[in-house]
């Protein structure tokens, strides 16, 4: 799609020219950042239909704050965190932490990091939608976006401790579930990790 | 395994993982701008509505005052119409210094000779002159009733004290003259004199004479005298700016 149409205008006309409620300007910057914040859609979303419906809600908050941007920071980095922010509500309305003994060394024995590797994109987004939106919202927010313990329990109104355990628990899945995708790269022992 | 190990191989997967998501950019469904730009119009109509809504508040005071406006004009105007044709009320003690400057023309009012009326007899207060400018239009004018001083010898009025135009309509006639002259007269005079007029003070009319082209044309004319006696004056709901008595020369 972004490469459908070639935006000649410069960030700044592009973000000025959305502020003004300008739909061609607005069309012009959705095509320029529907992929990668579909990107984070899928990520925090548990399938492809919520995701588009993520996708969806950003970009119509995205335009209606628009003019509330600074320039203070990236564009692209200020467009994210109203996904990512966008996706965390609807985590607190879909609250769903499993109560996991508290662990924050934890990892599947038997993964490998060349199934990672030779995992298909597609693939690995499909197994992080497939973890409970819990272990997936604070995977997402501690591994991909780089938030601290601290920061995520303040964002999802959990302890620390809760997040590290979830976190490690998210991970310990995901490694299985790669090891589990890939069994010509590596094959797991019939017996599993009790989670 | 360590911790310490279990710490470094988590480390590495969540570093190949960011490299892994990173840089994947999946296919947007086609119509998904369709469906945001639906959603961005319908947003926008909600919140148009506001606005006419709000023009509309601040508008309907302001007919609101403009109907109000045209109704206070309406009263007002009428008021005015009626103060200046009108003879309402009755003054008893107008003062000088409630001047009226100019004179209405007088009208004539035929009597019948046979119709008897009550005599009274009326006691001259004082005198006073009175100039009368029938040639301007009546504005802020004292009107007083009148009689003729030769047709009430002995200060005897001919009619009773009257206060309406009715009233004074049926007065007798005079010898001198047939009928009874109500009317305005101009008392622009009044001003200047220290006293005010009230009921049965005699004044004398001064009717000046006409201007200097009338003079040529129609011949000599001299301003006319006449003393009369106020028997009845009457002025509006508004006595300090204007009077009206019927007068009878």
């Amino acid at each position: 799609m972004a490469a459908a149409i070639k935006p000649t205008y410069t960030e700044q006309e592009l973000i000025a020219g959305c502020i003004t409620g300008d739909r061609k300007f607005q069309e012009l910057l959705y095509h320029t950042y529907s992929s990668k914040m579909f990107s984070v859609c899928l990520r925090y979303a548990n399938e492809y239909s919520a995701a588009e419906d993520l996708l969806q809600e950003g970009f119509v908050k995205v335009f209606k704050n628009i003019e509330k941007f600074r320039s203070e920071g990236s564009f692209e980095g200020w467009i994210r965190r109203i996904f990512v922010n966008n996706s965390i509500e609807h985590f607190r309305k879909k609250a769903n932490l499993y109560v996991v003994q508290e662990t924050e060394a934890l990892t599947y024995e038997y993964y490998d990091d060349n199934a990672l590797q030779k995992l298909m994109k597609d693939d690995l987004m499909k197994l992080i939608q497939s973890l409970s939106s819990g272990y997936r919202t604070i995977f997402n927010l501690y591994v991909i976006e780089g938030y601290s313990h601290k920061e995520i329990g303040e964002m999802l109104g959990v302890t620390e401790g809760t997040s590290k355990s979830q976190l490690a628990r998210a991970r310990y899945l995901l490694q299985k579930k790669i090891a589990e995708q890939m069994p010509h790269i590596y094959t797991a022992p019939d017996q599993e990790a009790s989670i | 395994m360590s911790d310490k190990r279990t710490e470094e191989r988590n480390e590495a997967f969540d570093s190949a993982m960011r490299e892994k998501v990173a840089g994947y950019e999946p296919t947007v469904p086609h119509a998904l701008w369709n469906r945001i730009s639906a959603e961005l119009n319908e947003t926008e109509e909600v919140v148009a509505p506001s606005i006419p809504l709000y023009k509309e508040a601040a508008v309907t005071p302001r007919w609101n005052m403009a109907i109000a406006a045209a109704v206070i004009i309406t009263i007002g105007a009428g008021s005015l119409l009626f103060s200046f044709n009108g003879n309402n009320g009755i003054n008893s003690t107008p003062t000088a210094h409630n001047t009226v400057v100019n004179a209405a023309p007088a009208v004539r009012i035929p009597v019948s000779e046979n119709k008897t009326v009550a005599e009274a007899t009326l006691t001259v207060s004082k005198q006073a002159v009175v100039i009368a400018k029938n040639d301007k239009p009546a504005k802020n004018e004292v009107a007083i009733s009148v009689k003729p001083e030769s047709t009430t010898p002995d200060n005897t009025a001919v009619t009773a004290q009257s206060n309406d135009d009715s009233q004074l309509a049926s007065m007798p006639a005079t010898s001198q003259n047939n009928y009874i002259e109500t009317g305005n007269v101009p008392v622009s005079a009044l001003k200047r004199l220290s006293a005010p007029i009230s009921l049965n003070d005699e004044i004398t009319v001064i009717k000046p004479a006409p201007s200097k082209k009338k003079h040529h044309k129609h011949g000599a004319e001299e301003e006319t005298t006449t003393k009369v006696i106020v028997i009845g004056k009457k002025y509006d709901s508004a006595p300090d700016i204007r009077y009206q008595v019927p007068v009878r020369f």
